[in-house]
C-alpha cells in the first residue's frame, strides 16, 4: 500500500466508526486547465451501437485502406479454403466447420484485455469477408461499464459468423470470453466453429523457430517487420488511462496493433494452408530468417 | 472427525495413575503436581430429527456403526432443514462434522443442481474431510440405483493450492461439493467468479469449519472473504445459508455472526460420549526454601517429556515461543544423546520460521508414528493430521484457554484416554491457575475479537471487491458503515474509478495478490548460512526479525547455535554461521507511545477512560547473553538498530486525583500501583478479547495527556479490535484485577499478582527468564484498585 493510502486510511481508523460524508461533486483534482482531448470520433470514427446490455463504440474499416496491407487477401483465403488442405487440417473440425459454412462464416478474432485472466475485456478486433471484401471491425469499451455491451456485441458478431478463426484462441481468447461472460452474466460467446492456428503453425514452424509467437511468425514467414508496434504489455495501462483522462489518442496505437495481429493471422493461415507438414527429419519450408 | 462410539476403549496400556504415582513416589519429587483432575467418560445423548433422514442417508450411518444420531447432530439437522444460519459448538472428536454433513448432502440429493462450499483453515484438514465425505457417498449410494450414484452426481473435489489445473477445470465444471480454504476463495475463486457461475448460481451451503480458528486479524480478513462470496453469490442470484462449527469459544454465535454478518443459532448441546482424560497442573519447586523463584518451566517440562518419552508415551510439548520449543528440545535431545541414544532420533522440534520442505517431512514422521516427541510452538495446535498422541504437554498459559482444551485435545483424539500437563511459569496468570485449579478448569473459553471494518483490512477487500464487481451504493449493507470512507480513499488514489454510480476496479494490480489473510505484512527476513554459500536455513517475519536475528544474537535453529554475524535490513537477510556456544540471547526493548489523536472518552467512575490513536516506536536496544539450563545472565550488549514504528489504537486510563491521593495517604507511591495495574490488566486483557499477551502492549507515561496515564495497545497496525474492546468492558476487567491481585497469598506483591515484569512482551522471549524486573508495590495498586470499585 502506497504511503498516501495507508494515511488516509489511518485517518479513517482514528476517526469514529460513522458512514463517511458523499463525495464532492465536480472537484477539479488538477488546477492546471488543461486543453480538452479531442473526442473518440476523431481518432476512431464510428457509432454508438446498442445492445440488450447498454451501448459500446464500433469502429468499421475496409482492410485493404490500411499502409502495408496486401491486396486480394479475402480471394487467397476462399481458395485455399475450397482446396485441399494439408492432412492436419482436412482432420481439424474447426477448418472442416469453416469450409462447410462458406468463407464468409469467418471471423478472425483478437481480444484486448487489461490484464492475463479475469480482468476486463475493452476492445475486441474483429475481421472477416464479405463479397470478397475484408472488413475489420473493432469493438470498443468506452468505460468499465461498457463491458457487458461489448460482450454482447461479440456474442452478436459470433452468432451472425459462428466460425471463430484466432492465435492460440481456444486457450486464451474464449475462455477469457467465458469467465467476462459468466461474471456479467452476458449472452454466451461460443463459436459453432474454432479454428486455432497455433497449433497448426507450431507443427510446421516451431522447430525452426526460436519460439511460435504471432510476431515471430510474422517474421519468418510473413518477412514482414511492423515499425512503431506498441508493447502488449503496456495495452491495459494506456487503456486505464483512457477511461481517466478521455484522452482517446493513444488508443489508436492500440487499434493498430490489433488490425496488424488480425491481418498477420488471416496470411498465416493461407500460408498453413499452402504448406505441408515435413515429416520428421525432412526439410521444410525455409525460414526467411 | 470421526464419531466415537457409545463404548469406551480401554487405555491403550497407559495407564496414567500408575504413571503420576511414579512421579510422586520418587526420591526428588518436589510436590509439583499442584492438581490431577480425572474427567470421567460421559456416556452418549441421543435424539432423533424432527422428519427422519433418507434411507441411503441412515444407511450410510449405519455403515459406519451409527444407529442414532447424538442430540447436537439431530438439532444440528432440524435447524438446517428450517433454513437457519447454524454454528455448532461441541467438543472435540463429538461428531460435528456429520452434523454439517447430514443437511448438506440431503439438500444435493434433492436439488440436483444445487452446490455446497466447505472451508477449512487449513489445506490437511480439507483433504482429510475429503476422505470422510466420499467414503460417506460411497455407502450411502450402495442403498441407491446405480444411475444415482452420489459420487457421479455430487463429484466432491479438493480446490486448493495443490490441485493441479485440469483437475481445477473439472471441479470448476462438474463438482457440486467444493472443498477449500479462505486464501483459497480471497485469491483464486471469488476473482474468477465467471468461471464459477454455475456453482456460484445454485450455491446453497457454505460450511465454515472450526471457526475458532478465525480470530484477531485472520478472522478479521476472512469475515471480509465471506463477504465477498455473500456479494458474488447475490449477482449469481444465490443466497446461501451457513453452517459453521467451532471448538471451544465463548461467543460463538457473535463470532459467527460476525464473520458471515447474517443472523446465525447455535447448537452447543453436546450429546457424544467421551473417553477417560486426565489433566495435570504442574508447578515447578521454589528453587529453594529462602526464595520465591521458582526453577525454570522449560527444564522441568523437558524432565517430564523425557519421563514419557521413556516409557513410550507419544508426547506433544506445546510452547508459547519459538525459542522456548529450541530450548526444550535442545536440553531433551542432549540429555538423551547423553543416555539413551536410541531415543535421540525420535525427538524433534517443530515451528513456523522452518522452511516447508523440513516441516512436511516432520508432519509425515509424526504422522507414521516414526516419532516419539514433538516440541512444538501453536503451529500444531490444530489442522494437519499428525497422528494420535498420548499426552500433551502444555507449558506455559498460551493466552487463551481456547488454545490449552485445543492442544489438550491434541492427545487423546479418537477412543482413548489421554494426558495432559500444564507446567506453570513463574508469572502471574500460570501462577493464578496453578492456585486455582477449579477456576481453570471451569474457565469457558474467551470470547473472540474480530474487526471486519478495519479500514486497513477493509481497504485491501474493496478493492478485491471492486476487481471482483464493481461496488455500488448498496454494498454498504455488506461490508459496513467504514466502507464509504474506505472506498473514497481508494478513489482518491486511483484505485477505483468512479462511473456513474459505481467504483471500478481501474489498475493493473491484481488486488487479491496485496492481501495475505493469516498476517497484515507478509514480509519476511531470510536467515542465510554464511558459511555454505548463503543457503537459506529459516524465515522470520519483518516485524519480529530485529528481535530474533539482531547482530551477534543467538539464533536456535533445531537445537543448534547460529551466530549473527549481519543483519541487512534493506536485502531483509540475516546471515548466520553455526557456533559452539553454551548460551542464548534475549532482546531488550524499548518503547514509547505518542497519542496522535483522541477517538472517544467516557467516564468510568471519576477516571477518564480514552481510546487514542497512537504510535508506538521501539527498537532492540541491547540484548542479554542467558546461559543454557541455568538461565543465569552473563551478559549484555548495547545494539544500535533503527526503530520500528506502529500506527495502533491504545486504550488510555488516568487516575483521579482522589485515587492517587488515596495511594498517598496509604504512605505509598501511585506510580507503583499504576505500574501495578498496568500488568495486571495486560494479563486480564487476553481473557477478554481472544487474544494473547503479547499482542497488547501497556506503558505508563505523562508526557501525552500531562498526567499518569496507563496506556493499553494493539500491537497490529490499524488496531484489531482488542483494546477497544477493554474501553467497553473496563470494569469488568478492573473486578478481575482486583480479584487476581486478592487472591494471591503473597505479602509485597510477587511475580504472579502485579509483577508481571514485561513492558513489552516480545514475539522471541523465553518467559522462563522474564522475571528479574522490580516488582510493583502490591498495597498500591491494591488501595487504587480499591479505590475504584468502592463508591
Amino acid at each position: 500500500m502506497s504511503t498516501n493510502l495507508n494515511e488516509r486510511l489511518g485517518r479513517l481508523a482514528r476517526g469514529p466508526r460513522t458512514p463517511a460524508p458523499p463525495p464532492e461533486v465536480g472537484t477539479i483534482r488538477n488546477s492546471r486547465r488543461r486543453k480538452a482531448p479531442p473526442g473518440l470520433e476523431t481518432v476512431l470514427p464510428g457509432e454508438e451501437i446498442r445492445t440488450a446490455r447498454g451501448v459500446c463504440w464500433l469502429h468499421e474499416r475496409p482492410l485493404e485502406r490500411w499502409p502495408g496491407i496486401e491486396d486480394g487477401l479475402a480471394g487467397r483465403l476462399a481458395q485455399v479454403l475450397a482446396s485441399p488442405a494439408p492432412d492436419d487440417l482436412e482432420r481439424d473440425c474447426g477448418w472442416a466447420g469453416w469450409r462447410s459454412r462458406g468463407v464468409d462464416s469467418g471471423l478472425f478474432l483478437d481480444l484486448e484485455t487489461t490484464g492475463l485472466a479475469a480482468t476486463p475485456v475493452f476492445l475486441c478486433g474483429l475481421l472477416s469477408c464479405s463479397g470478397g471484401e475484408m472488413t475489420f471491425r473493432l469493438l470498443l469499451a468506452r468505460d468499465y461499464s461498457e463491458e457487458a455491451a461489448l460482450l454482447e456485441a461479440i456474442s452478436g458478431e459470433i452468432t451472425r459468423r459462428p466460425v471463430v478463426v484466432s492465435f492460440n484462441g481456444k486457450s486464451y481468447d474464449i475462455p477469457f470470453l467465458k469467465e467476462r461472460t459468466g461474471r456479467l452474466r452476458t449472452a454466451s460467446c461460443r463459436p459453432d466453429a474454432h479454428f486455432d492456428l497455433l497449433h497448426p503453425a507450431r507443427r510446421r514452424w516451431s522447430d525452426r523457430l526460436p519460439d511460435c509467437r504471432l510476431k515471430t511468425l510474422e517474421w519468418a514467414i510473413l518477412g514482414r517487420r511492423r515499425g512503431g508496434d506498441i508493447d502488449g504489455a503496456e495495452i491495459p495501462a494506456i487503456y486505464h488511462r483512457f477511461v481517466r483522462d478521455r484522452d482517446p489518442r493513444p488508443l489508436l496505437r492500440v487499434m493498430a496493433h490489433n488490425l496488424h495481429d488480425l491481418y498477420t493471422l488471416a496470411e498465416l493461415t493461407v500460408r498453413t494452408a499452402q504448406t505441408r507438414v515435413a515429416p520428421l527429419g525432412t526439410p521444410g519450408e525455409k525460414p526467411n530468417i | 472427525m470421526t464419531t466415537e462410539p457409545t463404548l469406551p476403549l480401554p487405555l491403550k496400556g497407559h495407564d496414567f495413575d500408575a504413571f503420576l504415582g511414579r512421579i510422586e513416589a520418587e526420591r526428588h519429587y518436589a510436590g509439583q503436581i499442584v492438581n490431577v483432575t480425572r474427567l470421567p467418560e460421559r456416556p452418549a445423548r441421543h435424539a432423533d430429527p424432527r422428519e427422519p433422514l433418507s434411507v441411503p442417508l441412515r444407511s450410510a450411518l449405519s455403515a459406519r456403526g451409527i444407529d442414532r444420531l447424538y442430540a447436537h447432530q439431530a438439532e444440528a439437522i432440524n435447524l438446517a432443514r428450517e433454513g437457519e444460519h447454524v454454528v455448532v459448538v461441541t467438543g472435540t472428536a463429538s461428531g460435528k462434522t456429520l452434523a454439517y454433513n447430514l443437511p448438506v448432502v440431503e439438500r444435493l440429493m434433492a436439488e440436483p443442481d444445487s452446490t455446497a462450499l466447505y472451508l477449512f483453515p487449513t489445506k490437511a484438514l480439507a483433504q482429510d474431510q475429503l476422505k470422510g465425505l466420499t467414503r460417506f457417498l460411497e455407502t450411502a449410494s450402495a442403498a441407491l440405483p446405480p444411475e444415482d450414484d452420489l459420487i457421479t452426481s455430487i463429484r466432491p473435489g479438493v480446490y486448493d493450492g495443490d490441485t493441479s489445473q485440469s483437475a481445477r477445470r473439472k471441479i470448476r465444471d462438474t463438482s457440486r461439493l467444493v472443498l477449500s480454504n479462505p486464501d483459497m476463495l480471497h485469491r483464486a475463486l471469488l476473482p474468477y467468479h465467471g468461471r464459477w457461475a454455475r456453482f456460484l448460481s445454485q450455491l446453497r451451503y457454505v460450511i465454515i469449519d472450526e471457526i475458532h480458528s478465525y480470530r484477531g486479524i485472520f478472522g478479521s480478513n476472512v469475515a471480509n472473504v465471506i463477504r465477498r462470496l455473500r456479494r458474488v453469490a447475490a449477482h449469481h442470484g444465490a443466497d446461501p445459508q451457513f453452517l459453521s462449527s467451532s471448538a471451544t469459544i465463548r461467543n460463538p454465535v457473535e463470532l459467527a455472526e460476525a464473520l458471515t454478518g447474517v443472523g446465525t443459532r447455535a447448537v452447543t448441546d453436546d450429546g457424544s460420549p467421551r473417553g477417560p482424560r486426565w489433566f495435570v497442573t504442574w508447578n515447578p519447586p521454589h528453587l529453594d526454601a529462602a526464595r520465591v523463584e521458582r526453577r525454570s518451566g522449560n527444564v522441568e517440562a523437558m524432565e517430564i517429556l523425557l519421563r514419557l518419552v521413556r516409557e513410550g508415551v507419544a508426547t506433544i510439548v506445546f510452547c508459547k515461543a519459538r525459542v522456548v520449543a529450541e530450548l526444550i528440545y535442545k536440553y531433551a535431545h542432549d540429555e538423551l544423546r547423553r543416555k539413551d541414544g536410541a531415543l535421540a532420533g525420535r525427538l524433534t522440534p517443530y515451528r513456523s520460521g522452518y522452511l516447508p520442505g523440513e516441516r512436511r517431512a516432520i508432519e509425515k514422521r509424526l504422522f507414521d508414528g516414526e516419532l516419539l516427541g514433538v516440541v512444538s510452538t501453536n503451529a500444531l495446535e490444530l489442522g494437519i493430521d499428525i497422528g494420535s498422541l498420548d499426552a500433551s504437554i502444555v507449558v506455559g498459559f498460551p493466552g487463551t484457554f481456547a488454545s490449552v482444551w485445543q492442544q489438550s485435545g491434541r492427545a487423546g483424539r479418537g477412543h482413548d484416554g489421554s494426558l495432559t500437563i500444564f507446567v506453570a511459569y513463574d508469572d502471574p496468570i500460570d501462577q493464578y491457575l496453578a492456585r486455582h485449579p477449579d477456576y481453570f478448569l471451569g474457565q469457558a473459553p474467551e470470547a473472540a475479537a474480530i474487526d471486519p471494518g478495519n479500514p486497513y483490512i477493509l481497504a485491501g477487500h474493496l478493492a478485491c471487491a471492486a476487481f471482483e464487481l464493481p461496488l455500488g451504493p448498496e454494498d454498504e449493507e455488506i461490508f459496513g458503515c467504514m466502507m464509504g470512507g474506505v472506498r473514497e480513499a481508494l478513489t482518491a488514489e486511483d484505485r477505483l474509478t468512479h462511473l456513474g454510480g459505481l467504483h471500478y476496479w481501474g489498475s493493473t494490480d491484481f488486488p487479491a495478490q496485496r492481501v495475505n489473510l493469516r498476517t497484515i505484512s507478509d514480509d519476511t527476513y531470510s536467515i542465510v548460512d554464511a558459511t555454505n554459500g548463503d543457503k537459506v536455513i529459516g524465515m522470520v517475519d519483518a516485524i519480529s526479525a530485529p528481535e530474533l536475528v539482531y547482530p551477534e544474537a543467538i539464533y536456535l535453529h533445531e537445537g543448534e547455535t547460529w551466530f549473527v554475524k549481519k543483519l541487512d535490513m534493506d536485502q531483509k537477510v540475516a546471515y548466520v554461521e553455526p557456533v559452539s556456544v553454551d548460551y542464548y540471547t534475549q532482546p531488550v526493548l524499548d518503547t514509547s507511545l505518542r497519542v496522535t489523536e483522541r477517538r472517544i472518552e467516557r467516564w468510568s467512575g471519576a477516571e477518564r477512560l480514552t481510546l487514542n490513536r497512537a504510535t508506538v516506536t521501539w527498537a532492540t536496544t541491547m540484548f542479554k547473553k542467558i546461559q543454557f539450563g541455568s538461565t543465569d545472565s552473563i551478559g549484555y550488549k548495547n545494539l544500535a538498530l533503527p526503530p520500528q514504528h506502529l500506527d495502533t489504537v491504545a486504550l488510555g486510563w488516568s487516575p483521579s486525583e482522589e485515587v492517587r491521593n488515596a495511594v498517598r495517604a496509604d504512605g505509598r507511591k501511585p506510580a507503583e500501583g499504576l505500574s501495578g495495574i498496568r500488568n495486571l490488566m495486560i494479563t486480564v486483557l487476553p481473557l477478554y478479547s481472544m487474544c494473547d499477551r503479547s499482542d497488547i502492549g501497556g506503558v505508563i507515561d505523562s508526557s501525552n495527556f500531562g498526567h499518569p496515564t496507563l496506556f493499553l495497545y494493539d500491537r497490529f497496525a490499524g488496531g484489531v479490535g482488542f483494546t477497544e474492546r477493554g474501553y467497553t468492558i473496563w470494569e469488568e476487567m478492573v473486578l478481575e484485577a482486583l480479584r487476581l491481585l486478592e487472591d494471591c497469598p503473597c505479602q509485597d506483591g510477587c511475580p504472579s499478582c502485579v509483577g508481571l515484569p514485561i513492558l513489552r512482551p516480545a514475539q522471541h522471549q523465553d518467559p522462563d527468564v522474564m522475571n528479574g524486573f522490580p516488582i510493583p508495590d502490591k498495597g498500591a495498586a491494591r488501595v487504587m484498585l480499591r479505590g475504584l470499585i468502592t463508591p
